[in-house]
């Protein structure tokens, strides 16, 4: 669908960062008699117009500020789609994203540094990709941009980080619907740039992160034959392709990340008694105290220690680690509350912090160590010592299971994301360990 | 854990648990265990691959490195003490690339493309193998990787392809997940890390557990009769010897052809097993049961294993009748069964199990006319090997 107000009305962000529309009378007035015939009766392609404004941008302003006008949409347009994919997962929303890309200040005079004019650089109608492909890969491979993203959790690879890491040899195998001679090509292509480009990466003290766009230099290197834009355009399709490939295997695997559980965990509490004689009652009796005293211990160390870490970091995180915990374990918030509450970027940036699955893990070993210990010495009123030390690998396991059934009740629990309980057995040692230890301070 | 059986229901190999499947989705990775490397380790994985002249083969080493640096630096992130190491002046190998307690670990970078499937060495290729593989997404661009799964080596016998001198192994192999690393790292058994439902196991109370007596199969291998044997009137076995003629006994007879029958299917009853045999009163059935156990596994590698094979027959003379079933369970529950279809004369039931060591096995005999009797649990106690 064409819309014609697109040539001489540019979307610009206010200083409050709103989008407001710009229009040029004298874009108008210029470009309707020119081409508005032409488009809406289809004799004429976007692109042809595309190419028609871009022959004639070098002496005509005019025909520049139209293609502005137009990449300003398009650009909105860019955003927009990242915001659909990805917004509400890493919690953001396009007018965060317009002031990296929207850089066109609407000027008559254009400001040589904005999106749009790198953008009009690398076009070239006669050879190369179309004036919106270029605008979405220069937005979505925006340096800023996926600064932005990677400080929200969300890392978007680079092409050049794909085309490092793939291996000639998989090329046949991973895009199988090539022809052989494309193949070839691709191969020689992907050959030439590793040459080129992952020797510049490994020469660099690794600061500058993100890989950069080829230099013109490098493009020129990887294929002298063509001009630098078009080895670009190859490079980046090759690395699309590959990308494709990679959304695929991935997308292939199962996407289970903390979700619900099927609810078939069952809930549990210390072992009960059997109907059973004296001596196993008086074990039992002191085997259900050992059970939860040494989780309690167990847990008001490990929790000390991940605090302290967390404390001991370049912005020490001592104090937002103990809130979030609290509210995790005793006020039962989910993850994007708690995000709210302590002011973090989203959700992930709090499962990142609070690294549950792993503190579970980790309590869970150190509990069965300290258990088996002090139900040895109490088993050894009952257990000759031969039987004691026969016994040692079935304790371990008894052990491993009882606990599991602990853990596995805590892990059921904590994948639940709205109306969360604190009724097991873990979570209700966690409120009580948090109440006995005194937070770190708040950071000034 | 156990060998699917011969004249049985056929049970499939037990599904694994895509691991790293949970921890990776379609173009973004939200993860727990995501390791931002330091600036010193960013350093280290450049400066030792500096020397290394193809230019192919230091880029892929670079992002071994990085991979390594970062599962150290992920080994330390917690309260766990666990103290690895790994070669600091030289780049790291394709192979073993990382100690810990002990322990030969294999550190595999995956790197952007996300391949489903890794290059390792040979693992037979002589000279120790690695006993952990430990799978790392690398994302160089950001400094950053993510540890996925874990693999541990004597999972690795049922593949790989060869394509000399290094072997191919599908991600999907790797089910361990980070946290089932951790515990298996920190000298435990992943196996067992898994969630019983309170209630299943047979032995409820911890105690209980560890008092109930055992068919210890141990004491066999030593030409020991254990007590529980000795009070069911069972007797131990003349061991086998390899081209015993066959002495016409109709048991002897039926052991060589089953002995045959598995040999067909790869399982062989080595030299040094041992068996008892003896009756087992099944109501008003008499059956002669006959019980083989012998060790798989002497390597300190891996977990010791035992193999039981069990063998029911009728008293001299009679047969069994049709619809017998010979039903062994795990404390999980029902792991092999063995029913009689057709009632020839001297017709014999057999199953054969495996189990690591701690591992024991509850035997039954159900007859068609409802009658049952279970035996004490099969064990096998003391050091294997």
């Amino acid at each position: 669908m064409i819309y014609l107000p697109r040539y001489w009305q540019m979307k610009c962000l206010t200083a409050s960062g709103e989008i407001r529309l710009q229009t040029f009378p004298q874009a108008r007035d210029w470009f309707r008699p020119l081409f508005a015939e032409a488009l809406t009766e289809a004799v004429m392609t976007e692109a042809d117009c595309h190419r028609l404004l871009w022959q004639r941008a070098p002496e005509d302003d005019l025909a520049q500020l139209c293609l502005r006008c137009w990449l300003s949409h398009h650009i909105v347009d860019g955003c927009n789609q990242l915001v659909r994919q990805f917004g509400t997962t890493y919690n953001f929303e396009a007018q965060e994203l317009w002031p990296f890309v929207l850089d066109d200040d609407g000027r008559l005079l254009p400001n040589p540094k904005s999106l749009a004019l790198k953008i009009l650089a690398k076009y070239n109608p006669d050879k190369g990709a179309s004036l919106s492909t270029w605008a979405s890969q220069l937005v979505k491979t925006h340096r800023e941009l996926n600064r932005f993203f990677l400080q929200q959790g969300l890392y978007r690879i680079s092409p050049w980080a794909i085309l490092n890491d793939t291996k000639i040899s998989q090329l046949a195998r991973v895009l199988p619907y090539l022809s052989p001679g494309e193949i070839e090509a691709a191969s020689e292509l992907l050959a030439a740039y590793h040459r080129v480009y992952r020797r510049g990466r490994m020469a660099t003290a690794p600061r500058t992160r993100r890989c950069p766009d080829p230099t013109d230099e490098q493009l020129q290197a990887i294929n002298p034959n063509e001009p630098p834009s078009v080895v670009y355009n190859q490079l980046y399709d090759l690395a699309d392709k590959l990308r494709q490939y990679r959304i695929a295997v991935r997308q292939g695997w199962d996407l289970n990340i903390g979700t619900l559980d099927d609810g078939t965990a069952q809930p549990v509490i210390a072992p009960t008694p059997d109907e059973a004689e004296t001596e196993q009652e008086d074990f039992l009796q002191r085997y259900r105290q050992q059970f939860l005293a040494t989780l309690d211990t167990t847990t008001q160390q490990v929790l000390k220690t991940y605090i302290d870490k967390q404390q001991q970091r370049r912005t020490p995180q001592g104090h937002a680690y103990y809130q979030a915990m609290r509210l995790f374990h005793c006020d039962c918030l989910s993850m994007g509350a708690i995000a709210k509450q302590l002011s973090l970027a989203n959700q992930v940036q709090v499962t990142r912090l609070l690294h549950l699955r792993r503190f579970r893990t980790e309590i869970a070993i150190e509990w069965v160590a300290a258990l088996k210990q002090q139900v040895k010495v109490d088993a050894a009123e009952y257990l000759s010592p031969d039987q004691l030390d026969e016994a040692d690998q079935k304790l371990e396991q008894i052990l491993i299971e009882e606990t599991n059934a602990v853990m596995e009740e805590a892990q059921a629990e904590a994948q639940i994301a709205k109306n969360r309980t604190a009724d097991s057995v873990f979570a209700r040692c966690m409120c009580r360990v948090l109440d006995q230890l005194s937070p770190p301070p708040p950071p000034d | 854990m156990t060998i699917p059986t011969v004249n049985l229901n056929n049970p499939s190999p037990p599904q694994s648990t895509h691991a790293a499947s949970k921890t990776m989705s379609s173009e973004t990775t939200p993860s727990e265990n995501m390791v931002v490397l330091s600036d010193s380790a960013l350093d280290w994985a450049t400066t030792v691959c500096q020397p290394i002249p193809n230019e192919d083969e230091q880029w892929h080493t670079f992002l071994r490195a990085l991979a390594v640096v970062g599962f150290d630096q992920w080994l330390n992130d917690g309260a766990l003490v666990l103290a690895g190491s790994y070669a600091q002046s030289s780049p790291p190998a394709p192979g073993v690339n990382f100690h810990l307690n002990g322990q030969r670990l294999c550190i595999v970078a995956m790197g952007s493309l996300s391949d489903d499937r890794l290059q390792v060495p040979n693992p037979t290729d002589g000279g120790p193998a690695p006993q952990l593989y430990i799978l790392v997404e690398v994302q160089e661009e950001v400094g950053q990787v993510q540890i996925l799964a874990g693999l541990p080596a004597q999972q690795l016998q049922q593949l790989p392809v060869v394509s000399d001198p290094w072997v191919e192994i599908p991600v999907s192999l790797f089910t361990l997940s980070p946290e089932q690393i951790l515990v298996t790292l920190s000298a435990m058994q992943p196996e067992t890390v898994t969630a019983v439902t309170p209630g299943a196991s047979s032995f409820p109370s911890p105690l209980q557990r560890l008092q109930t007596r055992i068919i210890n199969t141990g004491q066999w291998i030593n030409s020991q009769l254990d007590d529980i044997s000795e009070q069911l009137a069972w007797a131990l076995l003349p061991p086998r010897t390899v081209g015993a003629l066959r002495d016409g006994s109709p048991l002897r007879n039926t052991l060589d052809e089953i002995l045959q029958e598995l040999a067909n299917h790869g399982t062989v009853l080595p030299s040094y097993a041992r068996g008892v045999g003896g009756p087992v009163q099944v109501g008003d059935v008499t059956c002669q049961l006959q019980a083989w156990a012998w060790p798989l596994t002497a390597s300190e590698d891996e977990p010791p294993e035992w193999s039981l094979l069990l063998l029911l027959g009728p008293a001299d003379g009679a047969t069994l009748p049709v619809g017998t079933r010979l039903i062994v369970s795990d404390q999980n529950g029902v792991i092999a069964l063995a029913s009689l279809s057709n009632g020839a004369d001297g017709a014999y039931l057999y199953t054969q199990v495996v189990g690591t060591q701690g591992e024991a096995f509850v035997v039954k005999v159900d007859l068609p006319d409802g009658e049952s009797a279970t035996l004490p649990p099969f064990g096998y106690e003391g050091p294997i090997g």
